[in-house]
């Protein structure tokens, strides 16, 4: 199939924040909003740009490992707490690793391309602050090979694989090219979190943010050929979007 | 014998104090790290952990397990690495609770001294009392006659110890500041008569431990205590010739604040003072004055505090008990008013207020000590800072500057003592050892002192 036999419209996006280290309400040690928080946030939010949650004809929720994160499963079962109307209608959880909210939408489309729905919410939902970046690393190995791959990979396992890849780099165009860049990418990404203020690096205050990324790497903590700074951070948070048919959309 | 045979056995005495509880986290990661090298399978380790009490050997046991678990958490790289051959263990998670439970079996809690019998290392951490202390080393060395000592003591002269129990020179300074398992600092203090080996063996523990070390003399007090019981009169001093114009609550919270505020440091002298307890203050400056010939240190304000009842000190979580401030949620709230009998809370009535009205204007550029301590313009911001408070008029900033100069003529005279070799060794220990952003020996004092 070469072109969507429907057309599709996505609209009523809400985000909550992404809650983690750098956000002045982070406190590791205090009590933090669980799942049902976020997927009531981000519902909500889509649903209070429509006139009616009763419009909804299916829902999906994609997530990434919130049986260990969080221990619990079938997430889909939680969606009506974003609005009553929602029970009783077809509702699926959806998982792939990263792309687990855009398995959410995909989802959604196909059940409008299959005239099975002229609406549908989807979130994307993760919890992931409940654990030690320690241990975050090992459940997010899931999204490996891991039976395969887990027991001699690193200690943070796709660090691991990204230092890897900037190892290669380094050998390739030198190392002082490649870790400038990776410096301004990151100074970049926290230049662009101050203009959102959901943003999980939008208090980002650091000043000097080029000569943070520029940090030497340091295996015996981390990872050979990355810092820190590389790394995108672990997130609590959720969005959620409503896809429509033209008919739905009406 | 080298440092890999004698950390097979190895005790610790006071283990459940303070200090000792941290030096014996220390070590058990330390040796379980070793016993887990292929090389070492056949080797037997123990940590014989003694104290007086059974009930604080327990809390001791409750404290190494989450803290061992931090310190695997932290070697998480390395520890995949010794474990690569274990196949059973996958995930970071199997092979932190795999390396805690190698370090908890090290652990040999007990009450009995005699349990330590053929030790090879032995950590003293007991009572800062140096009959006490000789009196249990002697027993020690009846039965662990090979073994090295390494003392805690912050005061007693390693000399004192080595003569008074006849260890001829298998003694040395071993100052771990607190808490031990978090701060860098380690005063290593050798006697004429330590044995070379000693020193070497404990510089090489020391760099495992990753411990940061300056060397002090053997004079009482050594570095960190020599300066900071200096400077604790320095303090009380002026709450003396304050007190009659703020009173002396109001003296303790102006010269705190001066202490603090003013010159940047973590926390202020009353509230380092609780920090380490007001009776072990006490008795160091008592050990001080009875192994430093020519110099009396004693304190007014301190004895009648401690004679009031208020001590200070920590509870066992790590928490500040009330001492000369009172604390709430960890900060300093009141002040013991000897007057009253209790403590005046910050926020009752304006006497803080009156205080911080003869302070007077806080001079510009100054900033709070968390702030700067990871500027990387931290020196240049200091410099402009105490250049403000050279030319201010406030009376606030006139404490600063003389406790500035005040605080170098200290570090100096450690120097000129022979207590210090080098003022960078002074440096050195304030800045690690007491979290300073700036050694007492440093040009700001000049500046000030020019003003």
């Amino acid at each position: 199939m070469k072109k969507l036999r429907r057309r599709i419209f996505a609209t009523a996006g809400s985000n909550t924040i992404s809650l983690g280290t750098g956000r002045k309400e982070f406190h590791p040690k205090k009590p933090r909003p669980g799942l049902e928080h976020y997927i009531k946030e981000a519902g909500q939010g889509a649903l209070a740009q429509i006139n009616d949650a009763d419009n909804i004809d299916e829902g999906v929720i994609g997530n990434f490992m919130a049986a260990r994160f969080n221990r619990q499963g079938n997430l889909a079962a939680m969606m009506p707490m974003v609005d009553a109307k929602l029970e009783y209608k077809p509702l699926i959880r959806v998982e792939g690793a990263c792309g687990s909210g855009g398995l959410a939408i995909s989802t959604g489309a196909k059940s409008i391309l299959a005239e099975m729905a002229d609406t549908v919410l989807a979130i994307g939902v993760e919890v992931q602050n409940t654990v030690k970046a320690v241990y975050g690393a090992d459940i997010l190995g899931g999204a490996g090979y891991y039976a395969g791959q887990r027991k001699n990979g690193h200690a943070y396992f796709f660090p691991g694989k990204f230092s890897d890849r900037a190892g290669a780099a380094y050998e390739k165009y030198g190392y002082d090219k490649v870790r400038e860049a990776m410096a301004r990418w990151y100074e970049r990404a926290v230049l662009n979190a101050r203009e959102c203020p959901k943003a999980q690096e939008h208090h980002n205050s650091t000043e000097d943010l080029f000569a943070a990324g520029m940090t030497p790497p340091n295996p015996k903590t981390f990872c050979e050929h990355i810092n820190f700074y590389d790394c995108s951070k672990v997130s609590d948070g959720a969005s959620a979007v409503i896809l429509a048919s033209e008919e739905g959309l009406d | 014998m080298d440092l890999d045979a004698r950390l097979e056995k190895v005790a610790v005495l006071g283990a459940a104090g303070k200090m000792g509880s941290g030096i014996a986290l220390l070590l058990a990661a330390e040796m379980a790290k070793q016993k887990i090298k292929p090389e070492n399978k056949d080797r037997t380790y123990a940590l014989h952990a003694i104290d007086v009490s059974d009930e604080a050997l327990c809390g001791l046991v409750s404290y190494l397990r989450p803290q061992i678990t931090k310190i695997a958490e932290k070697s998480i790289v390395a520890l995949r690495e010794a474990y690569k051959g274990r196949e059973d263990l996958v995930e970071n998670s199997d092979i932190i609770t795999a390396f805690v439970d190698e370090a908890m079996s090290v652990v040999r809690p007990s009450s009995k001294l005699e349990s330590t019998a053929g030790s090879r290392l032995i950590f003293e951490a007991i009572i800062e009392n140096k009959d006490i202390k000789i009196d249990v080393l002697k027993k020690l060395d009846a039965i662990c006659p090979d073994a090295y000592y390494l003392t805690n003591t912050s005061s007693i002269p390693i000399t004192v110890l080595d003569e008074g129990v006849g260890l001829g020179g298998r003694i040395i300074g071993y100052h771990f500041y607190n808490p031990p398992a978090v701060q860098k600092l380690l005063e290593l203090i050798s006697s004429k008569s330590t044995l070379p080996e000693v020193v070497e063996l404990g510089t090489e523990l020391a760099g495992r431990l990753r411990k940061k070390v300056f060397l002090a003399n053997d004079i009482a007090g050594f570095i960190g205590n020599g300066h900071f019981m200096r400077d604790i009169l320095h303090a009380t001093g002026e709450v003396a010739r304050l007190s009659g114009e703020l009173g002396e609550a109001g003296a303790v919270y102006a010269m705190n604040r001066v202490s603090q505020d003013y010159l940047i440091r973590p926390m202020g002298i009353f509230q380092l003072i609780d920090y380490v307890g007001v009776d072990v203050c006490r008795f160091i400056m008592q050990v001080m004055t009875e192994h430093i010939e020519g110099e009396t240190l004693e304190d007014d304000l301190l004895d009648r505090m401690a004679e009031a009842g208020v001590m200070g000190g920590q509870y066992a979580n790590g928490s500040q008990k009330d001492g000369i401030l009172k604390y709430e949620g960890g900060r300093p709230a009141g002040v013991y008013d000897l007057e009253k009998g209790g403590y005046r809370l910050f926020a009752d009535g304006d006497w803080t207020a009156k205080s911080d009205e003869k302070l007077g204007a806080m001079p510009e550029g100054n900033a709070a000590w968390r702030a700067l301590l990871m500027d990387p313009k931290k020196e240049q911001k200091l410099a402009t800072y105490f250049g403000n408070v050279a030319s201010s008029d406030a009376f606030g900033a006139g404490l600063a500057r003389t406790y500035l100069v005040r605080a170098k003529e200290i570090a100096d005279k450690l120097v000129s003592d022979g207590v210090a070799n080098s003022p960078e060794d002074v440096n050195g220990v304030m800045t690690n050892g007491f979290y300073h952003l700036y050694g007492p020996i440093n040009e700001y004092a000049g500046l000030v002192a020019a003003a």
